[in-house]
Protein backbone atom coordinates (compact mmCIF):
# COMPACT_ATOMS: atom_id res chain seq x y z
CA UNK A 1 0.00 0.00 0.00
CA UNK A 2 1.21 3.33 -1.07
CA UNK A 3 -0.46 6.56 0.23
CA UNK A 4 -2.00 9.17 -2.64
CA UNK A 5 -0.31 12.01 -2.84
CA UNK A 6 -1.50 15.46 -4.80
CA UNK A 7 0.68 15.28 -7.81
CA UNK A 8 -1.48 12.26 -8.75
CA UNK A 9 -4.19 12.38 -11.39
CA UNK A 10 -7.52 12.33 -9.73
CA UNK A 11 -9.32 10.26 -12.23
CA UNK A 12 -6.58 7.64 -12.15
CA UNK A 13 -7.18 7.16 -8.00
CA UNK A 14 -10.32 6.67 -8.67
CA UNK A 15 -10.14 4.10 -11.43
CA UNK A 16 -7.65 1.94 -8.86
CA UNK A 17 -10.44 2.67 -6.07
CA UNK A 18 -13.55 3.42 -7.13
CA UNK A 19 -15.73 3.37 -3.46
CA UNK A 20 -13.26 6.59 -3.59
CA UNK A 21 -15.88 8.28 -5.99
CA UNK A 22 -18.32 9.34 -3.41
CA UNK A 23 -15.51 10.39 -0.69
CA UNK A 24 -14.31 12.99 -3.19
CA UNK A 25 -17.90 13.72 -3.97
CA UNK A 26 -18.37 14.87 0.01
CA UNK A 27 -15.04 16.64 -0.54
CA UNK A 28 -16.68 18.87 -3.19
CA UNK A 29 -15.82 17.32 -6.15
CA UNK A 30 -17.79 16.63 -8.53
CA UNK A 31 -17.50 14.37 -12.08
CA UNK A 32 -15.43 15.98 -14.98
CA UNK A 33 -11.71 15.22 -13.74
CA UNK A 34 -10.39 15.10 -17.25
CA UNK A 35 -6.64 14.50 -16.78
CA UNK A 36 -6.05 17.09 -13.87
CA UNK A 37 -3.86 16.31 -10.90
CA UNK A 38 -5.44 16.53 -7.69
CA UNK A 39 -3.31 19.52 -6.75
CA UNK A 40 -5.23 21.28 -9.61
CA UNK A 41 -8.51 20.28 -8.82
CA UNK A 42 -8.86 21.32 -5.44
CA UNK A 43 -7.53 24.21 -6.25
CA UNK A 44 -10.29 25.29 -8.64
CA UNK A 45 -12.94 24.02 -6.58
CA UNK A 46 -11.57 25.96 -3.56
CA UNK A 47 -10.75 22.39 -1.51
CA UNK A 48 -8.09 22.10 1.42
CA UNK A 49 -5.97 19.81 -0.24
CA UNK A 50 -4.36 18.67 3.01
CA UNK A 51 -7.29 17.67 4.20
CA UNK A 52 -8.60 16.15 0.94
CA UNK A 53 -5.07 13.75 0.38
CA UNK A 54 -5.28 12.42 4.22
CA UNK A 55 -9.26 11.62 3.61
CA UNK A 56 -8.91 9.51 0.72
CA UNK A 57 -6.39 7.94 2.36
CA UNK A 58 -7.81 6.67 5.35
CA UNK A 59 -10.48 5.52 3.28
CA UNK A 60 -8.32 3.53 0.66
CA UNK A 61 -6.42 1.81 3.93
CA UNK A 62 -8.43 0.83 6.86
CA UNK A 63 -5.69 0.42 8.94
CA UNK A 64 -4.07 4.34 8.02
CA UNK A 65 -5.24 6.78 10.59
CA UNK A 66 -2.92 9.86 11.11
CA UNK A 67 -4.78 10.81 14.25
CA UNK A 68 -2.08 14.08 15.31
CA UNK A 69 -2.41 15.67 11.86
CA UNK A 70 -6.10 14.96 11.30
CA UNK A 71 -6.42 16.59 14.00
CA UNK A 72 -4.97 19.87 12.95
CA UNK A 73 -7.91 20.30 11.00
CA UNK A 74 -10.22 23.16 11.81
CA UNK A 75 -13.04 22.14 13.11
CA UNK A 76 -15.63 23.36 10.17
CA UNK A 77 -13.41 21.55 8.16
CA UNK A 78 -14.56 18.23 9.96
CA UNK A 79 -17.78 19.34 10.46
CA UNK A 80 -18.31 20.26 7.03
CA UNK A 81 -17.40 16.96 6.09
CA UNK A 82 -19.35 14.83 8.58
CA UNK A 83 -22.26 16.65 7.75
CA UNK A 84 -21.63 15.57 3.49
CA UNK A 85 -20.99 11.93 4.82
CA UNK A 86 -24.56 12.24 6.70
CA UNK A 87 -26.09 13.28 3.89
CA UNK A 88 -24.65 10.66 1.39
CA UNK A 89 -25.92 8.10 3.99
CA UNK A 90 -29.74 9.24 3.87
CA UNK A 91 -29.78 9.61 0.42
CA UNK A 92 -28.02 6.49 -0.86
CA UNK A 93 -27.05 3.96 1.44
CA UNK A 94 -30.08 3.85 3.98
CA UNK A 95 -32.57 4.87 0.91
CA UNK A 96 -31.10 1.45 -1.11
CA UNK A 97 -31.00 -0.35 1.98
CA UNK A 98 -34.47 -0.06 3.29
CA UNK A 99 -35.60 -0.48 -0.57
CA UNK A 100 -33.52 -4.03 -1.08
CA UNK A 101 -34.65 -5.13 2.59
CA UNK A 102 -38.36 -4.74 1.51
CA UNK A 103 -37.28 -6.40 -1.56
CA UNK A 104 -35.69 -9.35 -0.04
CA UNK A 105 -37.70 -10.03 2.93
CA UNK A 106 -41.06 -9.91 1.29
CA UNK A 107 -43.15 -13.13 2.54
CA UNK A 108 -44.46 -13.50 5.82
CA UNK A 109 -42.07 -15.97 7.81
CA UNK A 110 -41.23 -15.42 11.18
CA UNK A 111 -37.11 -15.11 10.25
CA UNK A 112 -38.30 -11.98 6.92
CA UNK A 113 -40.61 -10.18 10.14
CA UNK A 114 -38.62 -10.37 12.76
CA UNK A 115 -35.37 -8.59 10.56
CA UNK A 116 -37.17 -6.39 9.08
CA UNK A 117 -38.71 -5.10 12.28
CA UNK A 118 -34.98 -5.43 13.74
CA UNK A 119 -33.77 -3.10 10.47
CA UNK A 120 -36.78 -0.95 10.64
CA UNK A 121 -35.69 -0.29 14.63
CA UNK A 122 -31.98 0.08 13.42
CA UNK A 123 -32.86 2.72 10.75
CA UNK A 124 -34.78 5.15 12.58
CA UNK A 125 -32.69 5.11 15.13
CA UNK A 126 -29.83 5.39 12.92
CA UNK A 127 -31.82 9.22 11.22
CA UNK A 128 -32.12 9.81 15.00
CA UNK A 129 -28.77 9.71 15.51
CA UNK A 130 -27.99 11.71 11.95
CA UNK A 131 -30.39 14.38 13.40
CA UNK A 132 -29.21 14.76 16.60
CA UNK A 133 -25.34 15.69 15.63
CA UNK A 134 -26.51 17.80 13.12
CA UNK A 135 -28.80 19.90 15.26
CA UNK A 136 -27.53 19.76 18.35
CA UNK A 137 -23.64 18.30 18.79
CA UNK A 138 -21.70 19.93 15.87
CA UNK A 139 -23.47 23.43 15.94
CA UNK A 140 -22.56 22.93 20.00
CA UNK A 141 -18.70 22.33 18.73
CA UNK A 142 -19.09 24.84 16.37
CA UNK A 143 -20.07 27.39 19.25
CA UNK A 144 -17.11 26.55 20.98
CA UNK A 145 -14.57 26.73 18.51
CA UNK A 146 -15.98 30.51 17.99
CA UNK A 147 -15.89 31.64 21.49
CA UNK A 148 -13.58 33.70 22.77
CA UNK A 149 -11.63 32.45 26.11
CA UNK A 150 -10.78 36.38 26.87
CA UNK A 151 -13.91 37.96 26.56
CA UNK A 152 -15.50 34.85 28.69
CA UNK A 153 -16.97 35.77 32.09
CA UNK A 154 -14.89 34.43 34.67
CA UNK A 155 -16.29 31.19 35.06
CA UNK A 156 -18.05 29.61 32.78
CA UNK A 157 -20.61 26.88 33.19
CA UNK A 158 -21.60 24.12 30.20
CA UNK A 159 -24.13 22.28 30.77
CA UNK A 160 -23.73 19.89 27.69
CA UNK A 161 -20.85 18.12 27.61
CA UNK A 162 -19.61 16.15 24.59
CA UNK A 163 -19.02 12.79 27.15
CA UNK A 164 -22.55 12.65 27.84
CA UNK A 165 -22.89 11.89 24.23
CA UNK A 166 -19.80 10.09 23.43
CA UNK A 167 -21.08 7.44 26.09
CA UNK A 168 -23.86 5.93 23.74
CA UNK A 169 -21.76 6.83 20.62
CA UNK A 170 -20.22 4.02 18.77
CA UNK A 171 -23.56 1.26 19.35
CA UNK A 172 -24.60 2.82 15.92
CA UNK A 173 -22.30 0.30 14.30
CA UNK A 174 -23.28 -2.62 15.57
CA UNK A 175 -26.24 -3.42 14.54
CA UNK A 176 -25.45 -3.25 10.94
CA UNK A 177 -23.00 -5.81 11.47
CA UNK A 178 -25.81 -7.60 13.05
CA UNK A 179 -27.87 -7.57 10.35
CA UNK A 180 -25.35 -8.49 7.81
CA UNK A 181 -24.43 -11.51 9.92
CA UNK A 182 -28.35 -12.33 9.87
CA UNK A 183 -28.02 -12.09 6.30
CA UNK A 184 -25.07 -14.02 5.75
CA UNK A 185 -25.50 -16.95 8.31
CA UNK A 186 -29.05 -17.32 9.90
CA UNK A 187 -31.52 -17.28 6.64
CA UNK A 188 -32.58 -20.42 5.17
CA UNK A 189 -32.51 -21.25 1.46
CA UNK A 190 -35.45 -19.70 -0.10
CA UNK A 191 -34.78 -16.19 -0.49
CA UNK A 192 -33.82 -14.64 -4.38
CA UNK A 193 -30.10 -14.49 -4.38
CA UNK A 194 -29.73 -11.57 -6.70
CA UNK A 195 -31.12 -8.95 -4.68
CA UNK A 196 -29.60 -10.81 -1.64
CA UNK A 197 -26.16 -10.05 -3.67
CA UNK A 198 -26.90 -6.32 -3.91
CA UNK A 199 -28.11 -6.55 -0.57
CA UNK A 200 -24.87 -7.66 0.96
CA UNK A 201 -23.02 -5.48 -0.93
CA UNK A 202 -24.57 -2.12 -0.01
CA UNK A 203 -24.25 -3.25 3.97
CA UNK A 204 -20.65 -4.32 3.23
CA UNK A 205 -20.11 -0.47 2.02
CA UNK A 206 -22.17 1.21 4.34
CA UNK A 207 -21.23 -0.93 7.46
CA UNK A 208 -17.07 -0.01 6.19
CA UNK A 209 -17.86 3.61 5.56
CA UNK A 210 -20.11 4.34 8.98
CA UNK A 211 -16.87 2.79 10.85
CA UNK A 212 -14.69 5.31 9.10
CA UNK A 213 -17.17 8.10 9.61
CA UNK A 214 -17.28 7.02 13.92
CA UNK A 215 -13.62 6.79 13.89
CA UNK A 216 -13.24 10.47 13.21
CA UNK A 217 -15.72 11.76 15.15
CA UNK A 218 -14.58 9.63 18.21
CA UNK A 219 -10.86 10.07 17.45
CA UNK A 220 -10.49 13.10 16.09
CA UNK A 221 -13.51 15.99 16.69
CA UNK A 222 -14.77 14.92 20.02
CA UNK A 223 -11.16 15.32 21.32
CA UNK A 224 -11.04 18.76 19.61
CA UNK A 225 -14.13 19.56 21.50
CA UNK A 226 -13.47 18.15 24.90
CA UNK A 227 -10.09 20.20 24.71
CA UNK A 228 -11.95 23.29 24.07
CA UNK A 229 -14.33 22.81 26.44
CA UNK A 230 -11.55 22.19 28.78
CA UNK A 231 -10.36 25.48 28.08
CA UNK A 232 -13.33 26.98 29.12
CA UNK A 233 -14.16 25.44 32.29
CA UNK A 234 -10.83 25.51 33.82
CA UNK A 235 -9.99 28.99 33.01
CA UNK B 1 -8.65 -15.67 10.17
CA UNK B 2 -5.13 -16.63 8.21
CA UNK B 3 -6.61 -14.22 5.34
CA UNK B 4 -7.10 -11.49 8.73
CA UNK B 5 -3.61 -11.64 9.34
CA UNK B 6 -2.08 -8.46 8.35
CA UNK B 7 1.67 -8.48 7.23
CA UNK B 8 4.01 -5.66 7.91
CA UNK B 9 7.36 -5.20 6.52
CA UNK B 10 9.40 -2.47 7.94
CA UNK B 11 12.32 -0.85 6.09
CA UNK B 12 14.36 1.85 5.26
CA UNK B 13 14.87 0.66 1.69
CA UNK B 14 12.19 1.55 -0.99
CA UNK B 15 13.98 -1.23 -3.28
CA UNK B 16 13.18 -3.93 -0.37
CA UNK B 17 9.70 -2.70 0.00
CA UNK B 18 8.93 -2.40 -3.63
CA UNK B 19 10.71 -6.06 -4.17
CA UNK B 20 9.06 -7.64 -1.81
CA UNK B 21 5.94 -6.03 -2.59
CA UNK B 22 6.29 -7.47 -6.60
CA UNK B 23 7.12 -11.23 -4.71
CA UNK B 24 3.87 -11.20 -1.89
CA UNK B 25 1.19 -9.40 -4.27
CA UNK B 26 0.45 -12.19 -5.69
CA UNK B 27 0.55 -14.93 -3.45
CA UNK B 28 -0.91 -13.99 -0.57
CA UNK B 29 -4.31 -12.28 -0.17
CA UNK B 30 -3.12 -10.73 3.31
CA UNK B 31 -3.15 -7.34 3.39
CA UNK B 32 0.44 -5.99 3.13
CA UNK B 33 1.73 -2.85 4.66
CA UNK B 34 5.00 -1.02 4.12
CA UNK B 35 6.74 1.01 5.96
CA UNK B 36 10.31 2.87 5.96
CA UNK B 37 10.03 3.19 9.95
CA UNK B 38 8.81 1.88 13.51
CA UNK B 39 7.70 5.24 13.65
CA UNK B 40 5.31 5.79 10.64
CA UNK B 41 3.48 2.91 13.29
CA UNK B 42 1.60 6.05 14.68
CA UNK B 43 -0.34 6.43 12.05
CA UNK B 44 -1.56 2.80 11.84
CA UNK B 45 -3.33 3.41 15.18
CA UNK B 46 -5.84 0.38 15.02
CA UNK B 47 -3.85 -2.67 13.91
CA UNK B 48 -5.72 -6.27 15.51
CA UNK B 49 -5.66 -9.33 15.57
CA UNK B 50 -2.67 -11.37 13.68
CA UNK B 51 0.00 -9.54 12.58
CA UNK B 52 3.64 -10.88 10.84
CA UNK B 53 6.10 -8.13 10.96
CA UNK B 54 8.97 -8.61 8.20
CA UNK B 55 11.83 -6.72 9.77
CA UNK B 56 15.86 -6.46 10.12
CA UNK B 57 16.96 -8.22 13.31
CA UNK B 58 18.86 -4.75 13.58
CA UNK B 59 15.67 -2.48 13.89
CA UNK B 60 13.46 -4.93 15.80
CA UNK B 61 16.15 -5.02 18.65
CA UNK B 62 16.53 -0.86 18.51
CA UNK B 63 12.81 -0.51 18.31
CA UNK B 64 10.64 -3.39 20.25
CA UNK B 65 9.73 -1.39 22.79
CA UNK B 66 8.36 0.79 20.31
CA UNK B 67 6.69 -1.51 17.95
CA UNK B 68 5.21 -3.66 21.13
CA UNK B 69 3.43 -0.50 22.11
CA UNK B 70 2.14 0.40 18.81
CA UNK B 71 0.79 -3.06 18.03
CA UNK B 72 -0.32 -3.69 21.94
CA UNK B 73 -3.99 -4.15 20.06
CA UNK B 74 -2.31 -7.35 18.27
CA UNK B 75 -3.48 -10.74 19.25
CA UNK B 76 -0.50 -12.43 18.37
CA UNK B 77 2.91 -11.20 16.73
CA UNK B 78 5.08 -13.31 14.67
CA UNK B 79 8.47 -12.53 13.38
CA UNK B 80 10.47 -12.71 10.49
CA UNK B 81 13.88 -10.95 9.87
CA UNK B 82 14.67 -9.37 7.06
CA UNK B 83 18.31 -10.36 5.99
CA UNK B 84 21.04 -8.69 3.82
CA UNK B 85 23.59 -10.48 4.19
CA UNK B 86 23.61 -14.12 1.98
CA UNK B 87 25.56 -16.39 4.14
CA UNK B 88 23.19 -16.17 6.90
CA UNK B 89 20.05 -18.26 6.38
CA UNK B 90 17.53 -19.39 8.58
CA UNK B 91 14.13 -20.36 9.46
CA UNK B 92 13.07 -17.25 10.92
CA UNK B 93 14.77 -15.12 8.55
CA UNK B 94 13.90 -13.75 5.06
CA UNK B 95 17.12 -13.87 3.02
CA UNK B 96 17.32 -11.24 0.38
CA UNK B 97 19.07 -13.79 -1.68
CA UNK B 98 16.29 -16.13 -1.10
CA UNK B 99 14.45 -17.97 -3.94
CA UNK B 100 10.78 -16.34 -4.04
CA UNK B 101 9.24 -19.55 -3.03
CA UNK B 102 11.52 -20.08 -0.59
CA UNK B 103 10.36 -16.52 1.26
CA UNK B 104 6.22 -17.19 0.11
CA UNK B 105 6.76 -20.47 1.91
CA UNK B 106 8.39 -19.33 5.04
CA UNK B 107 5.59 -16.80 5.69
CA UNK B 108 2.89 -19.36 4.46
CA UNK B 109 3.89 -21.56 7.62
CA UNK B 110 4.00 -18.93 10.22
CA UNK B 111 -0.25 -18.30 8.77
CA UNK B 112 -0.71 -21.98 9.41
CA UNK B 113 0.96 -22.17 12.73
CA UNK B 114 -2.05 -19.34 13.56
CA UNK B 115 -4.76 -20.98 12.07
CA UNK B 116 -3.84 -24.17 14.36
CA UNK B 117 -4.14 -21.75 17.31
CA UNK B 118 -7.57 -21.26 16.81
CA UNK B 119 -9.88 -23.40 18.07
CA UNK B 120 -13.26 -23.40 16.35
CA UNK B 121 -16.45 -24.12 18.52
CA UNK B 122 -19.14 -22.44 17.74
CA UNK B 123 -21.43 -24.43 19.40
CA UNK B 124 -23.51 -22.24 22.09
CA UNK B 125 -23.25 -24.44 25.54
CA UNK B 126 -25.85 -25.16 27.59
CA UNK B 127 -25.34 -22.33 30.21
CA UNK B 128 -24.44 -19.52 27.38
CA UNK B 129 -28.02 -20.80 25.74
CA UNK B 130 -29.69 -19.98 29.62
CA UNK B 131 -28.30 -16.61 29.95
CA UNK B 132 -29.54 -15.73 26.13
CA UNK B 133 -33.07 -16.72 27.08
CA UNK B 134 -32.87 -14.67 30.23
CA UNK B 135 -31.63 -11.53 27.76
CA UNK B 136 -34.41 -12.18 25.39
CA UNK B 137 -36.67 -11.26 28.31
CA UNK B 138 -35.42 -8.09 28.32
CA UNK B 139 -33.20 -8.59 31.22
CA UNK B 140 -30.04 -6.71 32.69
CA UNK B 141 -26.83 -8.71 33.57
CA UNK B 142 -27.39 -7.98 37.33
CA UNK B 143 -30.42 -9.77 37.28
CA UNK B 144 -29.67 -12.94 35.31
CA UNK B 145 -26.62 -12.91 37.68
CA UNK B 146 -28.90 -13.13 40.56
CA UNK B 147 -31.43 -15.83 38.66
CA UNK B 148 -28.93 -18.09 37.95
CA UNK B 149 -26.81 -17.70 40.91
CA UNK B 150 -23.45 -16.52 39.11
CA UNK B 151 -21.45 -13.13 39.32
CA UNK B 152 -22.60 -10.37 36.98
CA UNK B 153 -18.85 -10.58 35.49
CA UNK B 154 -19.31 -14.32 34.59
CA UNK B 155 -22.49 -13.07 32.43
CA UNK B 156 -20.81 -10.55 31.01
CA UNK B 157 -18.42 -13.35 29.80
CA UNK B 158 -21.11 -15.26 28.69
CA UNK B 159 -22.22 -12.76 26.37
CA UNK B 160 -18.93 -11.99 25.44
CA UNK B 161 -18.39 -15.59 24.09
CA UNK B 162 -21.85 -15.73 22.95
CA UNK B 163 -21.44 -12.83 20.61
CA UNK B 164 -18.41 -14.33 19.44
CA UNK B 165 -20.21 -17.68 19.22
CA UNK B 166 -23.04 -15.85 16.82
CA UNK B 167 -21.45 -12.56 15.55
CA UNK B 168 -24.34 -10.78 16.43
CA UNK B 169 -23.37 -7.22 19.14
CA UNK B 170 -26.64 -6.04 19.97
CA UNK B 171 -29.21 -7.18 22.13
CA UNK B 172 -31.63 -6.59 20.37
CA UNK B 173 -29.87 -8.82 17.53
CA UNK B 174 -29.24 -11.47 20.01
CA UNK B 175 -33.04 -11.83 20.50
CA UNK B 176 -33.98 -12.06 16.94
CA UNK B 177 -30.84 -15.14 17.08
CA UNK B 178 -33.14 -16.76 19.46
CA UNK B 179 -36.12 -16.24 17.99
CA UNK B 180 -34.93 -17.52 13.99
CA UNK B 181 -32.98 -20.33 15.73
CA UNK B 182 -35.88 -21.64 17.89
CA UNK B 183 -34.63 -21.15 21.22
CA UNK B 184 -37.18 -19.01 22.33
CA UNK B 185 -40.67 -18.66 20.78
CA UNK B 186 -41.71 -15.12 19.52
CA UNK B 187 -44.49 -15.62 22.39
CA UNK B 188 -42.34 -15.36 25.28
CA UNK B 189 -40.43 -12.60 24.07
CA UNK B 190 -41.91 -9.84 26.58
CA UNK B 191 -41.02 -6.95 24.31
CA UNK B 192 -43.37 -6.48 21.52
CA UNK B 193 -41.67 -4.15 19.82
CA UNK B 194 -39.62 -6.31 17.81
CA UNK B 195 -41.99 -7.85 15.82
FE1 LIG C 1 -22.03 11.31 12.34
FE1 LIG D 1 -21.99 9.62 14.96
Amino acid sequence: MKLFNENLILADVVSENHLLFPVINRLGVNLGFKNSTIKTICAENKIDIEFFIEIINVFNNENYFPQKKLQQFSVLTIINYLNKTHEFYRNYYIAEIDKLIKQLLNNDNIESKVIRKFYQNYQNELIEHLKFEENIVFPYIIELSNLDVKKLPAKMKINYSINDFEKEHSNIDNKISDLRNFIIRYLSVSYDNNTCNSLLSALFLFEKDLQNHTRIEEKILFPKAKFLEKSFTTK
Amino acid sequence: MINNTKILVINKSDIILLGLNDLLKNSLSNEIIYINSADELENYPHLMGYIIVLISENDFYQNKALINKQLKNATKIAYLFIELNSDKISANTINIYENADSITNKINELLSSFKRNISNKNELSKREIEVLKLLTKGLSNKEIAQILFISTYTVISHRKNISEKTKIKSTSGLTIYAIINKIVNIEEISTSELI
